[in-house]
């Protein structure tokens, strides 16, 4: 909490669920590698080394330490090495609407060692801020397992490390990252489907200069904040592949979405991006006496892009060819997420936008092609269930109400709540935020971050949420709400209606401040959902999930071969006992970052085997028989 | 869903901004009191000593020059010059800072329904200076409790509403009563899963403003909502075929219409009402300059509203505004007799073609509102 606010008071916070009877050691995790639905040997689960190849174990991971009864389910981890404060840099003279953004965090196992690393993303000065003033970079933090105390570590990899030569000698060389220009959101697919995840980190362009080219076409001709995909070497190092990569866009870039669009097995790029910003021609907004961050529909929209994955990292921007045209004055993008809206099996894209209708990309592609058609209006999800265009920021995609259909989420400005669409008969969503209980706890809070996870394994999708204000100010117009804001948690009660409970789980959700990027993942293959959230000028938060449950739970790790090798866009159904359940392959989601791309499924109490079907991105269609539970299965597409 | 208190929602926009939010305070006026009167209640309010309370100011005399400082304001406000209307308040609260009808008449130009640039938190602010200058009228606490709810502060714009509601007989009647009648509908529906009761308070809440204004469109479209909700999508289509009969220019009637008849499988018909919704959205949704549809885009926009939505009439107006603007003035002129084809002899239409037929004869067209003050 900041000083001189005190924490706001949240309204009607429900009573916290009880916590279940401890059952003892969570079971490690561990792997089956699953090829045409044939169960193998039970393994531990790091990735593959290779495409199709069986994987390798990792070194086995110290038993966790059973919590003690009444423990809080999420544990504050700032001794666990990911020592990152993020800094927005703050020009009161500008007060430029993208200090008051916030950066993505991601989360992806660089090394394919088995853990999950952390990617952190950093601001730097902007015009008008204090000079001499150095750009911090953005850091990577490795996943060292767990420490003596049975708790997860990291430490920041430096700028240059050891990398293994062929022959057995160590070379030094550089890392390859530290990207220093003004960030946004991280993501990290698998570009060239090498096994590698790779890195692309959205940028705010600086010192953008536009040419004439005499044809009444401006040209962008230099500019400090690209757009930045580098390349995982597979030795612990990275490349900056900028310059062949084809990405062009000097548009203030927000969420991005990679999925196989055009279905030849590799994934396309979706930029949603949020504004053209000029910073050498940037009007403050407010008065002279007292300067603020402008509404959005004082900065010109930026113009979405789509780029095709022609490989070897090389795009090419397809967005007109493709019918991506926004209609109206565009949209200011923040998120966007692939799904497949009306399940002929080809991707479609929800983008997020900020003031603006919310787009549905619907793919309309024919074989090998890229064709869409804006779609939101149809499916009900372009606006609130009132008609009006929301803040949508973070998003997320779950099926909330247990009928394997996926339901939608978006946070939205203070004043508006979090909106909850849930998925109806045909084609069409529903806006029940206000009947779900998902509306009024959130009501007064700006939501970044959002993701769902179920959080104790009882069978449902629950709902976390990093809020914050846009305004720095806002108290001062609104003493309701205040910069810094709590966040929310919200149980989702089994039936897809929800119930505050933060508090209880974690005084993180009792403290103020001013939440963005959120990602949520496994952190130490105990096979429940932690937490990484970033804060505006702020340290990193780690939340280790360490709930004693007696629940059971079951992963999937999904491994394409026709399709991308991430299999973004995988659905999987899975069956125990008399509980069916779905979730899908998302990748970039909540806020600017970049989630766990294996899928946890709470089971509760039930302790049958499980089954499970995966509709591919390729669409094939595989099943899978007598799956153990606490595992996570690493399931190989068939070819 | 906007709901706007003291706004019966006419099929004629000018006369929804004007009977509508201004009613506050303009209205308060429109009885042209003189020097040394008191201001009369206004259209469909009780008389003051109905609504007498302890801590309500009794009537003032209002001085001459407000009156006539407000009777300019009117002026620009029903000509849809917002941003003008705004300075000149401004200005008068600045001279009169004691007087509670210079306050409301500020206010009430910013609880415009049509002014895309309004600042809801100058009317909530312009409403509290009114409340402490003149005390707890009824015009004063519906005006503020319309700011508020405006911008979402229910907890604060609900007492206002009750207090003006709840007693026998209401502090208010007419359409005011059954336009607070609704925003505690939409306060009581926004509650909904939080406070038990929230859904029966609004339905009951929405048929005692139906009962009070039959016509009320939003009350009808917020029926629907509900009905919809439950998915009494057949029960939910007849209210909204009565709002849209009293509002066809309101975005939030074609939504509803649109989720309503796309759950039926009406696809064509929901895809009309969507596209409707979306022209009127792309047209009043932003509030600067540098999204907003340029005089170019706005023509398009009517024009194609005039082809799906024909009997929205002050867009029809807009439209022919949106060519003088355009210098188009033969084009003006062609969709002025149109219009007049359909609404023979309606002034508005009148006055419109008589400017195109000036401007063709040479004389300037006059500029438009800047629409600035947001």
């Amino acid at each position: 909490m900041k000083e001189g606010r005190a924490p706001m008071e949240r309204p009607g916070r429900a009573a916290a669920k009880g916590f279940r009877a401890p059952l003892g050691a969570v079971a490690a995790i561990a792997a089956v590698a699953l090829v045409a639905g044939a169960a193998a040997a039970a393994l531990r689960a790091p990735p593959p080394s290779a495409p199709q190849a069986a994987p390798a174990a990792p070194a086995p991971q110290a038993a966790p330490v059973a919590p003690a009864k009444n423990a809080p389910a999420f544990l504050e981890r700032d001794d666990c090495g990911i020592e990152f404060v993020h800094q927005r840099f703050a020009t009161p003279s500008k007060k430029y609407l993208v200090e008051t953004a916030g950066s993505g965090v991601g989360l992806f196992d660089y090394d394919r060692d088995g853990l999950l690393d952390v990617y952190c993303v950093q601001c730097c000065p902007l015009p008008g801020g204090p000079a001499g003033v150095a750009a911090p970079p953005d850091l990577l933090f490795h996943n060292d397992g767990r420490g003596a105390d049975g708790r997860f570590r990291f430490h920041r990899v430096a700028d240059t490390v050891d990398v293994k030569r062929p022959d057995g000698t160590v070379a030094k060389k550089p890392l390859g990252l530290g990207d220093r220009a003004y960030g946004m959101s991280v993501s990290c697919p698998d570009v060239d489907n090498d096994g590698f995840p790779d890195l692309f980190v959205t940028n705010v362009c600086q010192g953008v200069r536009y040419r004439d080219k005499g044809n009444g076409v401006m040209v962008a001709v230099s500019n400090g904040g690209r757009d930045t995909p580098y390349r995982n070497n597979g030795d612990g190092t990275f490349t900056d592949v900028t310059d062949k990569s084809g990405i062009v866009d000097v548009d203030w870039s927000g969420g991005v979405a990679w999925a196989d669009l055009d279905g030849d097995g590799d994934l396309d790029l979706y930029l949603a991006n949020y504004a053209v910003l000029d910073f050498d021609h940037y009007k403050p907004c407010g008065t002279k006496e007292r300067i603020s961050y402008c509404h959005p529909d004082a900065l010109p929209a930026g113009p979405d892009r789509l780029f095709r994955n022609d490989g070897d990292f090389r795009f090419v921007d397809v967005t007109k060819a493709a019918g991506i045209v926004e209609p109206g004055n565009g949209g200011h993008g923040l998120a966007a997420l692939p799904f497949d809206w009306d399940d002929d099996g080809k991707l479609d894209l929800y983008v997020a936008n900020d003031t603006d209708p919310n787009f549905l990309w619907h793919n309309v592609s024919g074989p090998g092609g890229m064709k869409f058609e804006e779609a939101a209006g149809s499916a009900g999800i372009a606006v609130s269930g009132e008609g009006r265009p929301q803040a949508c920021m973070g998003s997320d995609f779950a099926d909330v109400d247990g009928d394997l259909r996926l339901d939608l989420a978006s946070a939205n400005l203070g004043r508006e709540g979090t909106v909850l669409y849930l998925r109806r008969d045909g084609e069409l969503f529903e806006d029940r935020s206000a009947r779900s209980g998902v509306l009024a706890p959130t009501l007064l809070y700006t939501g970044f971050g959002l993701r769902f996870l179920d959080y104790d394994r009882d069978g449902d999708m629950d709902l976390i949420q990093v809020n914050g204000h846009v305004l720095d100010d806002v108290h001062d117009f609104d003493p309701a709400q205040t910069f810094e804001q709590v966040p929310n948690f919200l149980e989702n009660r089994g039936d897809g209606t929800f119930a505050e409970i933060g508090p209880s789980l974690s005084p993180f959700f009792t403290r103020a401040d001013v939440g963005r990027g959120l990602a949520v993942g496994d952190l130490d293959n105990d096979g429940d959902l932690d937490v990484v959230v970033l804060e505006n000028d702020h340290a990193a938060r780690v939340l280790e999930n360490v709930l004693v449950t007696s629940n059971h739970w079951i992963g999937f790790q999904l491994v394409g071969t026709r399709s991308p090798r991430d299999a973004i866009g995988a659905r999987v159904v899975v069956a125990c006992g008399d509980k069916k359940q779905v979730q899908q392959v998302t990748g970039s989601s909540s806020y600017f970052s970049w989630q766990d791309l294996r899928l946890y499924f709470g089971v509760g109490a039930r302790t049958d085997a499980a089954s499970a079907e995966i509709r591919w991105p390729s669409g094939q269609v595989q099943k899978l028989e007598k799956l153990a539970l606490d595992t996570c299965h690493v399931v190989t597409e068939p070819r | 869903m906007e709901v706007e208190p003291g706004s019966n929602r006419r099929s004629v926009r000018r006369r929804r901004a004007a009977a509508g939010a201004f009613a506050c305070a303009a209205a308060l006026l429109a009885a042209a009191p003189h020097q040394g009167q008191a201001a009369a209640p206004p259209q469909g309010q009780a008389p003051p000593a109905a609504s007498k309370r302890a801590d309500e100011s009794p009537a003032v005399p209002v001085p001459a020059e407000i009156v006539a400082e407000i009777r300019k304001i009117r002026a620009l406000y029903d000509e849809e010059r917002f941003a003008d209307a705004a300075r000149a308040g401004e200005a008068l609260c600045k001279a009169r800072k004691e007087s509670t009808e210079a306050w409301l008449t500020l206010a009430a130009v910013h609880l415009s329904p049509t002014w895309t640039r309004r600042r809801d938190a100058r009317a909530e602010s312009a409403s509290r200076r009114a409340l402490q200058a003149g005390g707890r009228r009824p015009e004063t606490l519906r005006s503020l409790a319309t700011a508020l709810y405006r911008q979402a502060k229910y907890d604060e714009a609900e007492p206002l509403v009750n207090e003006l509601i709840d007693p026998k007989p209401p502090r208010v009647g007419g359409e005011a009563l059954g336009d607070l009648y609704v925003l505690r509908a939409s306060i009581a529906m926004r509650r909904d899963a939080l406070v038990p009761g929230s859904r029966e308070r609004a339905v009951a809440d929405l048929e005692a403003a139906l009962a009070v204004v039959p016509d009320q469109p939003i009350a009808h479209t917020l029926r629907a909502q509900m009905l919809i909700a439950e998915g009494k999508l057949k029960e939910a289509l007849p209210h909204l075929e009565l709002a849209a009969k009293s509002d066809p220019g309101d975005k939030a009637v074609h939504h509803q219409f649109h989720l309503c008849l796309s759950r039926l499988g009406r696809k064509d018909e929901a895809k009309r009402h969507y596209a409707i919704w979306h022209l009127l959205n792309r047209l009043t949704d932003s509030n600067s300059a540098t999204n907003a549809p340029d005089p170019k885009e706005k023509r398009e926009i009517l024009a194609k509203l005039r082809e799906c939505n024909p009997t929205d009439w002050p867009r029809r107006l807009d439209l022919i505004e949106a060519e003088l603007e355009l210098g188009e003035v033969e084009a003006a002129r062609k969709e002025s007799d149109a219009l007049l084809a359909e609404r023979p002899a309606w002034p508005p239409a009148l006055r419109l073609k008589d400017v195109a037929q000036k401007a063709k004869a040479g004389e300037p067209v006059p500029a438009p509102d800047d629409g600035g003050g947001g």
